[in-house]
């Protein structure tokens, strides 16, 4: 809990470790000199700050405390409410002692190519921000801000936690807007290798440059358009049209139930209005109509939000324009795709549809990375594989897949049957002898267990990974391997006893991550190190 | 302790190191702490389930006894067992991790998709000199821990990540 502002600097240990490990590891080669480079001209540019640890601005624990007694107002109110205002002083001290402590173990040094910055009493933490990966550099002025004439210095990467990777609360102001142009200038020194001044380069420009500034400039090519009928379908295949069709075939089971006799008086009858909703038929006629009125509202909710459909490509950017009260529209840079995801549940597969969701990496420090996936709703399955090849030239079409082992079959079919089991044993016993009925639902946890894994295939094509699992829906996501941030293979103790490993590939930008299930280790291993290689692309090294 | 743990130390392949056996020190203390809550959890519950008015047929709190000392065993055997599934390696493009005790796991993070580097030390790690270096990919998913290395070490070891990424966004 010392805290003299020199412990923190990165002094005698930095430098020299760099050598020792260096002269350790004789792999670094060229990229050392091309590192050492970067660092010389980064100096040029940080200057005489290079390696100075600095604290905040001494108001900063005002802000602290008052972030904390935010926190801690109910409990201040009810504290008063019971007459007891010595607890509340007490308090008071405490947090004025730990935000105290707070700002003098907060410190954050610029040099060595990264941002440093360390904080903690109890706990130490040290972040480490290369220059080069700074996306964004932001200065928060809130009122108490201008008042106090400080700064919140805020610094984003394109990291996938979310939010910005470092809040410095608070710095002076003219601090603050010095060390916002340092960040730019190193970043763009560490990116160029030249101390280049750039002036009046905005940090965190992406390489994609001009995403919404021009929907008129370059020509639009249309990739799918979807006609009304369509669109209904969608809604009617949905989620929701599935459920209304659950409600279906219950309506058809009591139909089937209901004596003949009732239903031929319920034919003879001319006025449906003397009709009591509680005998059979009058359920059956009741529900057909609610089931009518499900699907009606599952197609119309599909027909408001999806009216219209377009998703067309413009210059480098995606275009989703939708909605049928409210135009929407959604821009996604080409570049920026992570994932294509081809979904094709059961009832799609047999009318010939599919639909298709793209997973891409959100602008770096924008709100929107999680709003950043688009999706066709819905479109015909022969279509699948141009659009597929629009968003990632060289992947389409989807190529023969690669089955997992046989050891994966049993594994899909045991992990089903095994559990259910133990259920259907403990139903049987309990409500014997009907409850013996359950043993039917075996065979079909066989059966599920058996589609899961015709089902469960991959391909390693070109620069692509391209992996399918599921049932009920089919998913088939393609990932260029260059997209792949890292990539793990998970294997459980099951897995293990049958050779098995998933292979989790980890892509920018959130959602769901492609994953290569029950590929025997081996294979699962080989598809992880071709994916995390520098050069991914190349011929299938999977089997 | 160290000579349960260098002991078993699995043989791994070259290059791959262990974390430092340290951390199994760091692992029992936390899992200890852990098992001491359930343990007075089920005293509390045995108790109140006597004032309650439940007829129990064991004497008060002895419901405690054997639950200690299965959460003790495993509270000595994890923690060791865990240390002997850990390592990393410094590959020559990638950092690559093993772990994990009931269900492996093998990591693999290019040098050239690090975001930034965190360096992290709870009370009982500074204790005992070891720190836990955490590695950002632009994707959040990823599995980029390596708990368990001493402080030096971690600083010398980010620097040779920091030296490898490379330029640009890296998304």
């Amino acid at each position: 809990m010392r805290s003299e502002p020199g412990e923190a600097t990165p002094g005698p240990e930095t430098g020299e470790a760099s050598e020792r490990v260096e002269a350790g590891e004789a792999a670094v080669g060229p990229e050392a000199d091309e590192a050492a480079a970067r660092r010389e001209a980064e100096a040029a540019v940080v200057g005489q700050e290079a390696g100075r640890t600095r604290r905040l601005h001494p108001v900063s624990p005002v802000f602290l405390g008052l972030r904390e007694a935010r926190r801690l107002w109910p409990l201040a109110l009810l504290v008063l409410a019971r007459r007891q205002a010595w607890i509340l002083a007490v308090a008071a001290a405490v947090v004025v002692v730990v935000v105290g402590l707070q700002w003098l173990r907060r410190t954050y040094t610029l040099g060595d190519g990264v941002l440093r910055i360390e904080e903690g009493v109890l706990a130490r933490k040290r972040r480490l921000l290369p220059f080069d990966r700074i996306q964004q550099v932001d200065l928060v002025r809130k009122p108490l801000h201008r008042l106090l004439g400080v700064a919140t210095l805020r610094v984003e990467t394109a990291g996938g936690a979310g939010g910005s990777e470092a809040d410095l609360e608070v710095i002076a102001l003219a601090e603050a807007e010095h060390l916002r142009a340092t960040l730019l200038r190193a970043k763009a020194a560490a990116v160029t290798g030249s101390a280049a001044p750039a002036v009046g380069r905005v940090a965190g420009t992406p390489p994609v440059a001009g995403t919404v500034e021009a929907p008129a400039a370059p020509a639009e090519r249309v990739l799918a358009r979807l006609p009304l009928g369509q669109v209904a379908l969608a809604g009617l295949t949905s989620m929701r049209g599935l459920a209304a069709l659950a409600v279906v075939g219950y309506v058809f089971q009591l139909l089937d139930e209901a004596p003949r006799w009732l239903l031929d008086r319920l034919a003879s009858r001319v006025d449906p209005g003397a009709l009591a909703p509680s005998t059979a038929p009058a359920v059956a006629v009741v529900g057909l109509l609610a089931v009518a009125v499900l699907f009606g509202l599952a197609a119309a909710s599909s027909v408001v939000t999806d009216y219209g459909f377009v998703l067309a490509r413009s210059g480098d950017n995606l275009v989703v324009r939708r909605g049928l009260l409210e135009r929407r529209e959604a821009v996604v840079p080409l570049s920026r795709v992570q994932v294509v995801r081809i979904e094709e549940s059961l009832v799609r597969r047999w009318l010939g549809f599919a639909s298709v969701r793209i997973q891409s990496a959100g602008q770096a420090g924008r709100a929107e990375a999680t709003a950043s996936r688009l999706a066709v709703p819905i479109l015909p399955a022969v279509q699948v594989n141009r659009l597929l090849g629009e968003l990632l030239p060289g992947a389409a079409p989807v190529p023969m897949l690669l089955h997992p082992p046989p050891a994966a079959r049993r594994r899909a079919i045991v992990r089903r049957v095994v559990p259910l089991l133990v259920v259907v044993a403990l139903v049987a016993f309990v409500l014997w002898p009907w409850g013996a009925v359950a043993v039917v639902a075996l065979p079909l946890a066989g059966l599920a267990g058996e589609a899961a894994y015709r089902n469960l295939g991959h391909a390693r094509h070109g620069g692509f990974l391209t992996a399918r699992r599921g049932a009920l829906i089919r998913t088939t996501a393609v990932v260029p391997a260059a997209k792949a941030q890292s990539a793990r293979t998970h294997s459980t103790l099951f897995q293990r006893r049958a050779g098995l490993a998933t292979l989790h590939v980890d892509v920018a930008g959130g959602g769901a991550m492609p994953q290569v299930t029950d590929e025997a280790v081996a294979t699962a291993e080989r598809l992880l190190a071709s994916v995390v290689r520098r050069d991914p692309g190349g011929p299938d090294l999977s089997r | 302790m160290t000579s349960v743990v260098d002991g078993a130390g699995t043989p791994a392949a070259s290059g791959a190191r262990q974390l430092n056996p340290r951390i199994v020190t760091v692992w029992t203390v936390e899992d200890a702490s852990w098992s001491a809550v359930l343990v007075v959890l089920v005293v509390a519950a045995d108790l109140g389930a006597r004032v309650a008015g439940v007829e129990l047929p064991w004497p008060p709190g002895l419901a405690a006894l054997p639950v200690a000392i299965l959460v003790g065993i495993a509270t000595w055997k994890v923690p060791r067992a865990r240390f002997r599934c850990w390592s990393y390696e410094v590959a020559p493009d990638a950092l690559e991790l093993r772990h994990g005790v009931l269900e492996r796991v093998h990591s693999a993070i290019p040098y050239y998709r690090v975001q930034y580097v965190d360096i992290n030390q709870g009370p009982i790690e500074r204790a005992l000199g070891l720190a836990r270096l955490r590695v950002h990919t632009a994707a959040a998913s990823s599995d980029a821990t390596i708990p368990g290395i001493a402080a030096d070490e971690a600083d010398a070891l980010r620097q040779v990540i920091l030296e490898r990424t490379g330029s640009g966004d890296a998304v």
